[in-house]
């Protein structure tokens, strides 16, 4: 059994929990550098708040409203985010964490009836709740898109009337009725029941292009979907629209993913606040992220064998006359795999030298590792630099030892730009309404 | 049906934000230290302070309605949200959308937050609506 568990309005809702006097208040999270905004409370929504919107677009609704506008506050959502999840491991070994907000449980009941499946969601919900103050929502299904169905309805306050019926048929238990947040799609007896009360659209994968088509041909609810013929599907949606089918009838096709330690590349990459045409100052943004990707790699204890760099140009600042692409690229393999951020900064920068083209503006850059190795599997190579990266190793764990006590970037690469021009650089981060980083920095913590 | 059939008494620490020191563990003169044997891993406050790590959260404190309880001004609260909060507690908790620190009596139906410290009446929640406890204050960390 699937348990897709996801947390509600979750930017907002971490916010929430050190700041109560926002509890019915409308809430926008901006995305990096306070440009859009990338997550809405319920309240928020409601308003009519739009996903992705600029906020000077809803300058209007913001004063009207007293909507509460935060700037990302990544270290917090991030540490809630690993609380919450360090949570549900310790219900259920068998996790996939699909997002910063949600992740698939896999769980083999011994007793496959509604009720106890039903109470172990709920007490997960429970713990969550209890432990962190984040508010959770469960899905549960035989396969990953049934479990994040499941989800979608358990979500959707709005669907509690039009799925009526299958409560007052007597099934569901009756606290579902009060907005439990689980919801359950074990029993396939009553799928027809539920499945032909939801739209096509609304099943995980299906996009507006394919939701338009399906709709246009006459499948307009989940039940009418899960019974289309499946050769019709196979040359409408192919083999992934075949595949999404039989998990709809209950056939898993999809498995838990490795975590991000088996993962097969690594990568670190931001949009500047405006556009950055001089390239010492990329040269700073990419030493800055090759030095987080280091952190990233000696966490997670791997190597990297193979580094690419990419810049992005401002699509709409291309000239149509010249026919070059937005997006550049250049790899190279290192002699030895390392996660030494010197190395990485020294390859990424020579990298970027290569890109940069003078007098073009770029929007975004990055960097990728892969080929990743661990940290143990080492060999040697004929000009011994294996010997000279065992010294750095330390000189690495040293240097993440201090940042993790001290704060981030306390000691860093001066790469990655000094301090006088950090503040005034086109690729740093705008930041101007973040809360407090109240559990990763002991000066910020919450005060009673 | 048991009514928490799933849940676990107790719940590991799992996070622990310690880095290792390196041991010396051999000497080069002749003789091996007696103690190589008796090595012990370092002692964590961690593990002393804090159960459960995912549900531990660091508060420090304002003002000193709390100090017969030996909570100063400027101390930091470890409190752990997984726990219930039991009559006598100190606890952290929300009073009309403010946070307090105060010590939890309920009798019946009647909950009382009491500050530990005379110049400040009792609080009487009659209301449930505008009440919540955030968290239990496990342990104070107090400079001397």
């Amino acid at each position: 059994m699937f348990l897709l568990v996801d947390c509600n309005s979750f930017y907002a809702s971490c916010e929430r929990v050190f700041q109560p006097r926002l509890k019915d208040q409308p809430i926008v999270v901006l995305s990096n550098n306070d440009g859009c905004v990338v997550a809405r409370s319920n309240e928020a929504k409601a308003l009519g708040i739009a996903m992705g919107v600029p906020l000077f677009q809803i300058k209007e609704i913001v004063q009207q409203n007293k909507v509460a506008v935060f700037s990302s506050n990544y270290a917090l959502y991030g540490d809630m985010s690993e609380r919450v999840m360090n949570i549900m491991q310790q219900f259920c070994p068998n996790i996939e964490v699909y997002s910063i907000d949600e992740a698939f449980l896999k769980f083999n009941f011994y007793h496959h009836d509604e009720a106890t499946i039903f109470a172990f969601g709920q007490q997960l919900r429970e713990r969550i709740l209890q432990c962190t103050g984040i508010p959770v929502s469960v899905g549960i299904g035989s396969t990953k898109t049934l479990a994040k169905l499941a989800n979608h309805i358990a979500k959707k306050k709005t669907q509690k009337s039009t799925l009526q019926k299958a409560y007052t048929e007597g099934y569901y238990p009756p606290r579902f009725c009060s907005g439990s947040g689980v919801f359950s799609l074990a029993d396939i007896a009553h799928h027809e029941s539920i499945l032909s009360q939801i739209s096509v659209g609304d099943v995980w994968g299906i996009g507006r292009q394919y939701d338009k088509k399906l709709q246009s041909f006459g499948f307009n609810t989940v039940w009418q979907l899960r019974n289309a013929p499946e050769g019709w599907i196979r040359q409408q949606m192919g083999v992934v629209g075949v595949r999404l089918v039989k998990e709809l009838k209950g056939f898993p096709c999809y498995e838990l993913e490795p975590p991000e330690t088996d993962r097969q590349n690594i990568c670190v990459s931001r949009s500047f606040q405006k556009d950055v045409s001089d390239l010492r100052e990329l040269k700073e943004a990419i030493a800055t992220y090759a030095s987080r990707m280091g952190e990233k790699l000696r966490h997670f204890e791997q190597k990297a064998g193979i580094i690419t760099v990419f810049i992005v140009r401002n699509r709409f600042k291309l000239n149509p006359q010249e026919n070059g692409y937005a997006y550049s690229t250049q790899t190279v393999e290192l002699h030895v795999p390392s996660s030494d951020s010197g190395k990485l900064i020294s390859t990424a920068t020579r990298l970027v030298e290569q890109l940069f083209r003078p007098g073009l503006s770029y929007k975004k850059a990055g960097i990728m590792a892969s080929a990743l190795t661990s940290q143990q599997a080492l060999q040697s190579d004929i000009f011994g630099e294996a010997h000279t990266e065992r010294k750095r190793e330390i000189l690495m764990h040293t240097m993440d030892a201090i940042n993790t006590r001290m704060g981030k970037n306390t000691v860093r690469f001066s790469a990655s730009g000094s301090f006088g021009s950090i503040q005034g650089s086109g690729w740093q981060m705008k930041a101007a309404f973040r809360s407090p980083r109240f559990t990763t920095v002991w000066d910020e913590i919450l005060r009673v | 049906m048991s009514q928490k059939p799933f849940l676990p008494n107790h719940i590991p620490p799992s996070v622990s934000a310690t880095f290792e020191l390196p041991f010396f563990e051999s000497v080069s003169a002749g003789f091996p230290s007696p103690a190589t044997d008796y090595m012990d891993k370092k002692l964590d406050l961690n593990e002393l302070c804090i159960q459960n790590p995912s549900a531990t959260f660091f508060i420090r404190v304002q003002g000193d309605s709390m100090l017969n309880a030996g909570i100063s001004d400027g101390d930091i609260l470890i409190v752990d949200r997984s726990l219930t909060a039991k009559h006598r507690d100190v606890v952290v908790a929300i009073v009309e959308s403010e946070f307090v620190v105060k010590r939890l009596f309920k009798q019946g139906k009647k909950v009382l937050l009491v500050a530990e410290n005379y110049h400040y009446p009792p609080l009487v929640i009659e209301d449930d609506s505008g009440f919540e406890v955030w968290g239990v204050v496990k342990r104070v960390i107090h400079n001397v």
